[in-house]
């Protein structure tokens, strides 16, 4: 079996390693993150958050993922049994299928990027992909046979589908500016420094994107499908132990997919957010402990800032959802896209680096005379008078 | 409201509300890690009625059933007998914390006003205590009698001693066995 591996060609290899260093990381990631949410929320509300599994709470989603293990796996008797076997199933596959486009790190000197696959199509190939989750929702809410599961699904389905197009829209502004839809060559793109990064050149998309992803991993506040007070908790009321367990680690993952291809995206990927020396950059292996020390660096502040978000905002209602998606993310995004194209190849400033600056120059004046004259136009604030 | 200034006014709304949520981080904890912590009661916590001893160390219920007439839930029930030397001597005394909802009505009928242990303040006779851990398996167990309350006044009383006012919640774990051996 050993040599069998050994004689493998070197890129399919590469590949298995990859595959099974992606696996070796995400999974542990989503459990970590689980118990992160759960001390910084505690954080934000004055809570100690777990403290009593192991030293510190650190094995608190451990003994929770072991009793979820262990309960019985669960069906209702007039349950759809293959869409509800295999509803979890589809809504874990792609959070994990995303990771193989995403660079998570560069080896130094003359070796490439440590991903999977680069595709050339990587990104298209994310959101392609990411589309899969949709179909679990649904496949979960029909399969249950059960009301709430059903309104969920369908909450689920709707939501996933009008913020799915801003979400896509807001990475064309970058597919522009890179001329590549390539991963790899979004990043590299964006070495050099923090003033290369596409959240510079594109903040509406990145402020766009960063709503759309928290939209469509159903986290606070766009979680109606799961709307605890109101569906009890949505597609995955009917779910108990294992099943349940891969639908809630499943939506970790995701979120820390969609915080990768953020990063990836907008935020520069592995790259340091100062120039690089050339000692980092040429030696093999410290490069890459570099590189990948940077995006994890990276994953997590956008992870925490998802928490953050989780322990400010309430839930939106359906309605301010769908008005919210149609009405002022689509408009905004393809005005985005437009300027973008504008900007960057109508008033072009050469090619390379930094010749996207009329486009960052255009967006961010945009965005701050948008917000200056809603401050200007802005009807002020009554003060509310309270009777004492 | 034109768009615009929606747009505003919501990104100001969520950067407040971000940077309120953010300042909480800072502050104090509210939670209590409970069996290890424990909370700082009030001085006038109401927690279990006891029955305080005085200086003697005795029990100074004269057992005149006012506390028993008064107690909404009647939790109260009080045995008595006339003595040799025609003074009411109190037999038991007991307290249902099934019922009891630690109102303190008993304490503030109560026409006893003696000086108490280790206190220069007059006080009642039955007094709610500082106790507020008496879980148990059995109804049987939360019927308090009286050598019990005299224990529990002695231990969680609040009058009884100043130093103790308001701290009986941090008196050692392994003192609160103490009464339910009391027979």
């Amino acid at each position: 079996m050993l040599e069998r591996f050994l004689t493998l060609p070197a890129p399919i290899m590469g590949t298995i390693a990859a595959i099974l260093v992606v696996f070796a990381v995400v999974l542990p990631a989503a459990m970590f993150m689980v118990l992160w949410e759960r001390i910084f929320l505690g954080k934000l509300t004055q809570r100690p958050g777990p403290n009593r599994v192991g030293p510190r709470g650190l094995l608190q989603t451990a003994a929770d993922a072991l009793k979820l293990l262990s309960k019985e796996d669960f069906d209702p008797k007039n349950a759809d049994h293959a869409l509800f076997y295999w509803a979890p199933v589809f809504f874990m596959l792609p959070s994990f299928l995303v990771y193989a486009v995403v660079p998570f790190g560069k080896f130094g000197g003359s070796y490439g990027p440590a991903l999977i696959s680069d595709l050339r199509v990587g990104l298209f190939f994310i959101v392609a992909v990411f589309s899969i989750h949709t179909v679990a929702i649904m496949m979960a809410g029909w399969g249950s046979n059960n009301k709430y599961s059903l309104l969920g699904g369908i909450r689920g389905v709707a939501q996933a589908i009008s913020y799915e197009l801003p979400l896509v829209f807001s990475f064309l502004g970058v597919i522009l500016l890179t001329g590549s839809l390539s991963t790899v060559r979004i990043v590299e793109a964006q070495s050099g420094g923090v003033w290369n990064w596409y959240i510079v050149a594109q903040p509406v998309a990145f402020l766009v994107y960063l709503v759309c992803s928290i939209a469509e991993v159903n986290r606070v506040p766009f979680d109606i499908p799961e709307a605890e007070s109101e569906l009890v908790s949505g597609y995955n009321t009917e779910y108990s132990g294992m099943r349940f367990a891969m639908f809630f680690l499943a939506e970790y993952a995701s979120l820390f997919a969609t915080s990768a291809i953020a990063v990836t995206v907008f935020l520069g990927g592995w790259t340091a957010p100062f120039p690089e020396p050339a000692v980092i950059t040429q030696s093999p292996l410290g490069y890459f402990v570099w590189s990948a020390f940077w995006f994890a660096f990276k994953v997590f502040g956008l992870i925490t800032l998802a928490i953050w978000i989780r322990g400010t905002l309430p839930r939106l209602r359906a309605d301010q959802l769908m008005n919210f998606a149609w009405k002022f993310l689509v408009p905004v995004v393809l005005a985005n896209v437009f300027a973008t194209g504008l900007l960057g190849f109508v008033v072009k400033s050469g090619n390379g680096l930094g010749s996207w600056w009329p486009v960052a120059l255009g967006t961010w004046l945009a965005l701050g005379g948008w917000l200056v004259l809603g401050w200007a136009t802005a009807p002020k604030a009554e003060r509310r008078k309270v009777a004492y | 409201m034109n768009v615009m200034a929606r747009t505003f006014r919501g990104a100001k709304a969520i950067a407040e509300g971000m940077y309120t949520t953010l300042k909480h981080v800072r502050r104090p904890q509210v939670t209590i890690n409970y069996p290890e912590q424990r909370p700082e009661l009030a001085p006038a916590f109401r927690g279990l009625p006891s029955l305080p001893p005085d200086h003697e160390g005795k029990h100074t219920c004269i057992g005149c059933n006012l506390c028993a007439r008064v107690c909404p839930p009647q939790c109260i029930t009080i045995s008595s007998q006339k003595g040799e030397d025609r003074k009411i001597q109190v037999t038991d005394f007991v307290v249902d914390a099934n019922l009891c909802i630690m109102c303190g009505l008993c304490e503030e009928v109560c026409p006893v006003n003696n000086t108490l242990d280790k206190s220069d303040h007059p006080g009642s006779a039955i007094q709610l205590s500082h106790l507020y851990e008496m879980s148990s398996y059995t109804h049987e167990g939360l019927m308090f009698h009286l050598p019990q309350l005299v224990e529990i006044g002695r231990q969680f009383g609040r009058s009884v001693s100043p130093d103790l006012a308001g701290k009986a919640g941090t008196v050692h774990y392994a003192a609160a066995s103490d009464w339910k051996d009391a027979k």
